[in-house]
């Protein structure tokens, strides 16, 4: 045990080597003047920030707006220290003053390589390893034609894309703040004015006293030289306050920012025609809803109850129970919350886009979890409720943009949201039965065969390992763009590397497979997994799976290693505090589980069948085919396919619960394929999501 | 299941009973009834929906789409075979395996009872399921159909082509309006009524025009009486597009032959044709990418037969045909057409030929030259330029410095002189002994050849003005074609028929932006002149392939060089990293390969024939119709080809109505269309209006029709899917069952089965095992 032991301690030091450092990316460093952030304290937003703006289809509060254009420009949702209407108001008002600022955000590093090549040496590294550049070398006309030559280029389609937003708004934002609506359009369909699109309509006295010729400004600036639908008066109610605010702000005079703020917000909605400015009940449940960050921080709390729970669930006290139900539940409200004010927001079920199908499917299972929990009090279900809870909230506040959209017409039907619904629902309750499965394999393993666990869970770290050290190796910057991330494979890299783990097999079988058969194929396992890895991933995929594989497997091995030492410290002990897992070889414990986990398998077959179903009848009575083989639809089938293949497969196997845990964790990975790789990746039809 | 083979009593388990019997069984019977075989065959499907699925390289490969990839008689020999498990292993095993009784293995005690009713439904279900989608997929045609809005277009009646200005779609309160001074100043139109429309289709539309400061006037247009002037040079036409009445396949491709200009044409369907990568098979060339000149070689012409549909080269069976046609090549992305030269096959007089590439940092020039053709003997990117030299002093002639940046050789026939200068513009000469004074007036880089046989051709020119004694005329000296140097004289006379004073013979030429010229000539190997600004020469020789640098760091290459060539359209091959995906065959381009028969024994032709998307429309710029035709040599006859898709005959004819449009706010973006259109039923000739809008599909006979596509200006077209939906309702079935099937099985059934359970149990028995938690009520009675 303690060559096993040492060899864990080898794996997790060995690791620490491939620890990602601090990343400077996204660290948006802008020096902001401290009169400015006074400013900012000083003004009470609550009226300001609530101002309606037309943007990306919809209409939304200044707030929102100021947000996702900074999102777009910086990576951030505000300046360092503003609040985001101020960092939004700044930008426009006082741009100039920070052309040198690095604060135009660029996610992708291999267009970073191809934009800075010709760029000096200090700049050159700033941008490539910050992904951050000023306005004035965005606007270098080498850097413009080197973007246009990307165009074309399919592959770079959603860099560029980007790229071309956060230049939008870097250049344009003033133009791109269209809250001044059209007087007689009584649809709401028209496009809002900006303030600048405005001094169309100026009168003439705004003209005298800006010293300026109406006609060549406007036709200079490109701007339309009258507006029809707006009188000079109405014109001049709007360009008032607004100039006030721009004067008031550079002179960074609270008061006047505030009245002129405060007079925008009352003038404004009595432009609109009856109906079209949204309500003042609709904004202030979008700015809370902003405000709190979408809730997505919720994933905190489900992180306490899940630590909580895996308490609960070894010692089968009472105490930990309670406090895990009831953190559970807490964090379930505040998600729901969360969940159901963005319903309220867009006014239909929150389940359009990837983050709202994330955050909505673990909402659904973690109420399911906890429901069952509450019945059953089998611990394990608060537990897997919490980690579906976690991991969505953490997707949901890390990684996916939250940003609230229209939906597109075609998925506005009732059909089609109760298919989603079905789907997602289905998908979170398989992550809940693949957690409850989780907690079923390692307990049959830890309690059963604790050293071959900790064997294969070395192998599994030293395999984990390997691929984050090949990861270094075998990806090269190229000189030239190749692609948006900008790391290519050496050429040769997966031959060798599929070489080498196969002599490694080979090696690995001769020494193991004379003592255990489970572990030897864990081992090829594992090493077939590395192998196809290197072939196809991609540099973020294969250090992904290497963080993956090590991770999962240094948790295995220290509970595993756990389990040996208690053991060996005396069975009392064990016995004393993990009674379930321990009494009666563990059999009851796992009998349970296995009864968990075949509850909500259950639910989980009928209602992923008539989720796709329900898909399919939309398809027909949409575009007349139900069935296309699209990839979605495919993977769909797929994941239903091994539930049925887990059904039938207890009816001729010996350990049934085994084979069903296997079987809900493979399941659990065919449906993340399909929800997370096919929408992604795979062109087809869903790709909209 | 227990694997014990004496109970507790000591009698044979259920199991072991069960065993007895299935060992009765044919070993057929058997291996399908096993659950394990079951298992495997799921197995199976699964890998092979996995890997053809998420790896579109693998369907790239064997040249297959999603749909022909599970339509494969593997998958459905799969799905056949578990078919047959299920059936077998439910009959086997539930229906007609009677209950065992363990006293009495073979006694016959029935098994299928209300606890197994959930599973044969399940199964029930699947098995119509499959059927349902054996007679959907094996039946299913989709395409689609274009409609194209009625319209009325300003024209421009002086053009020589009547090519409109704009257009509006035929709406009542349609305007349009632009102010165009070179027409008479501000140019409006209003249709005022529109008889059709949502009512029926377009019969007459009323509309109210304004050009300038005239009187409005009220003009109306009819499908018969289309074109009404509303000015000296404009007028409105009103264009009615024909009701369709075939749409044309997603997938399928076929080739169109025809006469030239015949309307009727015969197609061939290309069902053998690949789809995903460039199979061509060898001719003598390769096809190179765009942009790179990189050589871009087939994959694999060879198909495996039985496993992968395509194949090259296909035969096209028309018996009818003066020639045999193939289909030799297949390209499925082509970023352009570059010309090249090939050797010609048609005899005739020499045509000297040479392709070359040009390459400089900013970019690359491949094309064909040819001496002897004045519009392709200069090339129209760069000053490159292929010369015939009969003779060496024709060659010395041509290669020989120039005397500075512009170069004049005057020549005087009486008194003979002969002068050779360096000019600039505005430079007077003064031919001594002579009352000759020339003025250099102008250079002209590009000079385009009016004459009829000098079509297409360009040249630098020189305008001198000329005076004598006698005469003063301004002449324009062409450099590449002296002979048609044009005097002007002093009343403006243009003397096209010679020069208006044959006295004086003046030739020009210039390097001002640098100038090359290969020459070659009979029997005389090719030669490189590089004409430098300041009109030295430098002068390389020239061999197929090799590189010569050139100053400024370009290059040039000599490919090859032919006496009797003509010039050919070759497909340049997108690089993938620039090609948009999804775009099915739109891009794509076949080769044919043309062989006489009969009269045209010992022809041969191969040709590239770029993809249309319809077969029967010719709309540029949004559908051009791409023919390809070819000349029978020694005759006046052409045919014509156009690869397109096959038409499939819809059961009625459709006219086309309107497309109508929802934006989302802001109007930048469209949240939905709706398509109004006309159906005209054959056999009783009613007319039924029809509409699709988004989610909403509208039904032609066994056709169902939705809304596919639309125009980006959300007026001009919409185009319509179209499909059968066969086998929809066994479909519909067994999903309902197996929903009910699985429901019961999961649900109903251990509640029948505690339920039976608890009536077994003694009361007592019962109450003193009262469980505490609900899990624990199932574990005690399950």
């Amino acid at each position: 045990m303690a060559k096993q032991l040492a060899g864990l301690v080898l794996v997790i030091a060995a690791a620490q080597g491939f620890w990602p450092g601090r990343a400077l990316a996204g660290n948006l460093r802008v020096d902001v003047a401290d009169d400015l952030v006074r400013l900012d304290r000083a003004v009470d937003w609550t009226r300001g920030k609530m101002i309606a703006v037309l943007d990306d289809r919809r209409h939304k509060t200044l707030d929102a707006f100021a947000r996702e254009s900074l999102s777009a420009m910086t990576g951030k949702e505000s300046f360092p220290g503003l609040s985001p209407t101020a960092s939004l108001l700044e930008w426009v008002f006082n741009r100039q003053a920070y052309a040198d600022s690095p604060v135009i955000y660029i996610k992708e590093s291999g267009l970073r390589v191809h934009l800075t090549a010709h760029m000096p040496e200090a700049a050159r590294q700033r941008i490539r390893s910050t992904g951050y550049m000023t306005l004035r070398e965005l606007s270098d006309p080498v850097v413009r034609e080197r973007v246009r030559e990307l165009e074309p280029r399919f592959e770079m389609g959603k860099a560029i894309g980007r790229f071309r937003h956060a230049e939008a708004v870097a250049s344009f934002a003033d133009q791109m703040l269209r809250f001044v609506p059209r007087p007689g359009d009584a649809t709401g369909m028209e496009m809002w004015y900006s303030p600048k699109e405005l001094l169309a309509a100026a009168p003439a006295e705004v003209w005298r006293e800006a010293g300026t010729e109406r006609e060549s400004t406007l036709r200079q600036l490109g701007l339309p030289t009258s507006l029809v639908d707006i009188s000079e008066s109405q014109a001049a109610m709007i360009l008032g306050p607004w100039f006030e605010l721009q004067s008031a702000w550079l002179a960074r005079d609270a008061g006047r920012v505030q009245s002129s703020l405060d007079r925008l917000a009352e003038r404004l909605p009595q432009l609109a025609a009856e109906g079209v400015y949204p309500s003042l009940q609709r904004r202030i449940l979008e700015a809370r809803y902003y405000g709190m960050g979408k809730f997505t921080w919720g994933y905190l709390l489900y992180m306490l109850g899940l630590l909580v729970s895996v308490c609960a669930l070894v010692t089968r006290w009472k105490t930990p129970w309670l406090i895990a139900v009831l953190i559970t539940a807490a964090a379930l409200g505040l998600h729901g919350y969360g969940v159901g004010l963005r319903w309220q927001i867009l006014g239909r079920i929150p389940v359009a886009n990837m983050f709202e199908a994330i955050t909505a499917a673990a909402f659904g299972a973690v109420a399911l979890a906890l429901l069952l929990e509450v019945l059953l009090r089998r611990r394990v279900f608060a537990l897997a409720g919490c980690a579906c809870g976690f991991f969505g909230m953490l997707l949901g506040d890390q990684v996916l943009p939250g940003a609230v959209t229209p939906m597109m017409g075609i998925l506005d039907d009732l059909m089609l949201r109760i298919h989603t619904v079905c789907i997602i629902f289905s998908y979170g309750m398989i992550f809940v039965a693949a957690i409850v499965s989780c907690v079923y394999l390692i307990s049959y393993y830890v309690s059963r065969h604790p050293a071959p666990t900790l064997e294969t869970a070395l192998i599994g770290g030293v395999v984990g390992t390997s691929l984050l050290v090949l990861s270094l190796w075998a990806f090269r910057q190229p000189t030239g763009l190749v692609s948006a991330s900008g790391i290519v494979k050496l050429a040769g890299a997966s031959y060798w590397f599929g070489l080498a783990s196969v002599v490694l097999a080979v090696v690995m079988t001769v020494m193991i497979s004379l003592r255990r058969f489970g572990t030897t194929l864990a081992a090829l396992a594992l090493l077939l997994i590395a192998a196809i890895t290197m072939w196809v991933g991609s540099y973020g995929f294969v250090r992904g799976m290497g963080w993956t594989i090590m991770g999962t497997s240094v948790l295995v091995g220290l509970v595993a290693l756990i389990s040996l030492v208690t053991r060996r410290a005396g069975g009392a002990a064990l016995t004393a505090w993990a009674p379930e897992m321990y009494s009666d070889g563990g059999r009851g414990w796992l009998a349970g589980l296995d009864k968990c986990q075949q509850l909500i398998l259950g639910m989980v077959f009928v209602l992923l069948f008539v989720g796709t179903i329900l898909g399919a009848v939309w398809a027909d009575y949409s575009w007349g085919r139900p069935w296309g083989w699209d990839p979605k639809e495919v993977f769909a089938m797929n994941t239903w396919i091994i539930y049925v293949i887990l059904i039938h497969v207890r009816f001729v196997v010996k350990e049934r619960g085994l084979w069903t845990a296997w079987m809900s964790v493979a399941g659990c990975l065919m449906m993340a394929f399909n929800w997370c790789f096919v929408n992604f990746y795979i062109v087809g039809l869903h790709s909209y999501a | 299941m227990s694997t014990r083979s004496v109970s507790g009593l000591g009698r044979p388990t259920y199991a072991a009973a069960a065993a007895a019997r299935r060992g009765g069984m044919h070993p057929v019977t058997r291996l399908f009834s096993s659950i394990t075989f079951g298992l495997v065959i799921l197995v199976l499907i699964l890998v092979y929906a996995c890997v053809f699925s998420a790896l579109p390289q693998v369907r790239g490969a064997i040249e297959v789409t999603e749909m022909q990839i599970f339509h494969h008689w593997v998958f459905a020999g799969l799905i056949l075979l578990f078919c047959i498990t299920l059936c077998v292993a439910t009959w086997t095993r539930i229906l007609h395996l009677r209950a065992i009784d363990v006293l009495n293995p073979l006694a016959v005690v029935r098994r299928f009872n209300a606890l197994n009713a959930g599973v044969v439904i399940t199964h029930a279900g699947l098995l119509m399921l499959a059927a349902g989608s054996l007679w959907y997929f094996g039946a299913k045609v989709e395409g689609d159909v274009l409609l194209r809005t009625a319209r009325i277009e300003l024209i421009n009646t002086s053009g020589f082509d009547r090519a409109p200005i704009d257009a509006i779609a035929v709406e009542e309160g349609g305007v349009w309006g632009q102010n165009m001074p070179a027409f008479g100043g501000p140019v409006a139109f209003r249709v005022m009524r529109v008889h059709g429309d949502r009512h029926g289709p377009v019969q007459e539309v009323e509309v109210r025009a304004r050009v300038g400061e005239e009187a409005a006037q009220t003009v109306f247009l009819t499908p018969e009486r289309s074109v009404q002037a509303i000015s000296e040079r404009l007028a409105l036409r009103l264009v009615v597009f024909p009701p369709e009445e075939t749409f044309c396949d997603h997938e399928l491709a076929a080739l169109f032959i025809s006469k030239a200009g015949d309307e009727q044409r015969v197609a061939h369907a290309l069902a053998a044709l690949p789809l995903h990568r460039e199979r061509y098979l060898d001719e003598g060339s390769v096809l190179k990418e765009r942009g790179t000149g990189a050589v871009s070689p087939s994959k694999r012409t060879w198909s495996v037969p039985v496993l992968e549909h395509w194949r090259l080269p296909i035969r096209i069976d028309a018996p009818s045909l003066p020639f045999d046609v193939q289909v030799t090549g297949y390209v499925p992305y082509v970023g352009e057409f570059a010309l090249r030269a090939v050797p010609s096959k048609a005899g005739g007089k020499p045509m000297p030929a040479i392709n070359y590439t040009v390459q400089s940092a900013r970019r690359t020039i491949t094309e064909p030259l040819l001496a002897l053709d004045p519009a392709r003997s200069l090339s129209r990117q760069a000053p490159i330029e292929f010369r015939w030299a009969e003779t060496p002093a024709e060659r010395e002639a041509l290669l020989a410095s120039l005397a500075g940046t512009h170069e004049l050789e005057i020549e005087l026939r009486d008194p003979p002189i002969r002068r050779t200068l360096a000019v600039t513009e505005g430079q007077t000469i003064e031919l001594e002994g002579t009352s000759y004074r020339l003025t250099v007036e102008s250079f002209l880089p590009i000079w385009e050849m009016a004459s009829p046989e000098l079509a297409g051709a360009f040249s630098p020119v020189a305008t001198v003005r000329v005076e004598s004694a006698d005469k003063q005329y301004r002449r324009t000296v062409i450099q590449r074609f002296p002979t048609y140097s044009q005097d002007v004289d002093d009343t403006g006379k243009r003397h096209s028929n010679g020069p208006y004073d044959a006295n004086l013979v003046l030739r020009y030429r210039t390097s001002d932006e640098g100038w090359l010229m290969v020459v070659a000539g009979p029997g005389q190997p090719p030669e490189l002149g590089v004409f430098m600004p300041d009109g030295r020469v430098q002068r390389n020789p020239l061999a197929p392939g090799e590189r010569v640098p050139l100053p400024g760091g370009a290059s040039f290459v000599l490919h090859d060089q032919l006496e009797r060539a003509e010039v050919v359209l070759e497909p340049l091959i997108e690089p993938v990293a620039m090609r948009r995906p999804s775009l099915g065959r739109q891009a794509s381009a076949i080769r044919l390969r043309l062989t006489g028969k009969g009269a045209q024994q010992g022809w041969s032709e191969s040709r590239w024939v770029m993809f249309s998307n319809y077969p029967h429309i010719d709309w540029p710029p949004y559908f051009p119709l791409r023919r390809t035709i070819v000349q029978l040599p020694g005759t006046d006859e052409q045919w014509e080809f156009v690869y397109s898709r096959q038409p499939h005959k819809l059961d009625a004819q459709i006219l086309p109505g309107k497309l109508s449009v929802e934006f989302f706010p802001g109007r930048n973006s469209v949240t939905s269309w709706r398509s109004d259109f006309f159906v005209l039923e054959p056999g009783s000739g009613e007319l039924r209006p029809g509409a699709v809008w988004t989610n909403q599909t509208h039904n032609v006979g066994r056709w169902t029709l939705f809304q596919s596509g639309a125009d980006s200006n959300h007026w001009q077209y919409t185009i319509l899917g179209v499909g059968n939906r066969r086998g929809i309702w066994p479909m519909t079935i067994g999903s309902v069952l197996v929903t009910f099937g699985s429901l019961y099985a999961f649900y109903v059934k251990p509640w029948i089965k505690r339920r039976r359970q608890a009536r077994k149990e003694p009361a007592p028995a019962r109450e003193a095992a009262a469980p505490k938690g609900m899990l624990e009520v199932v574990e005690a009675r399950s």
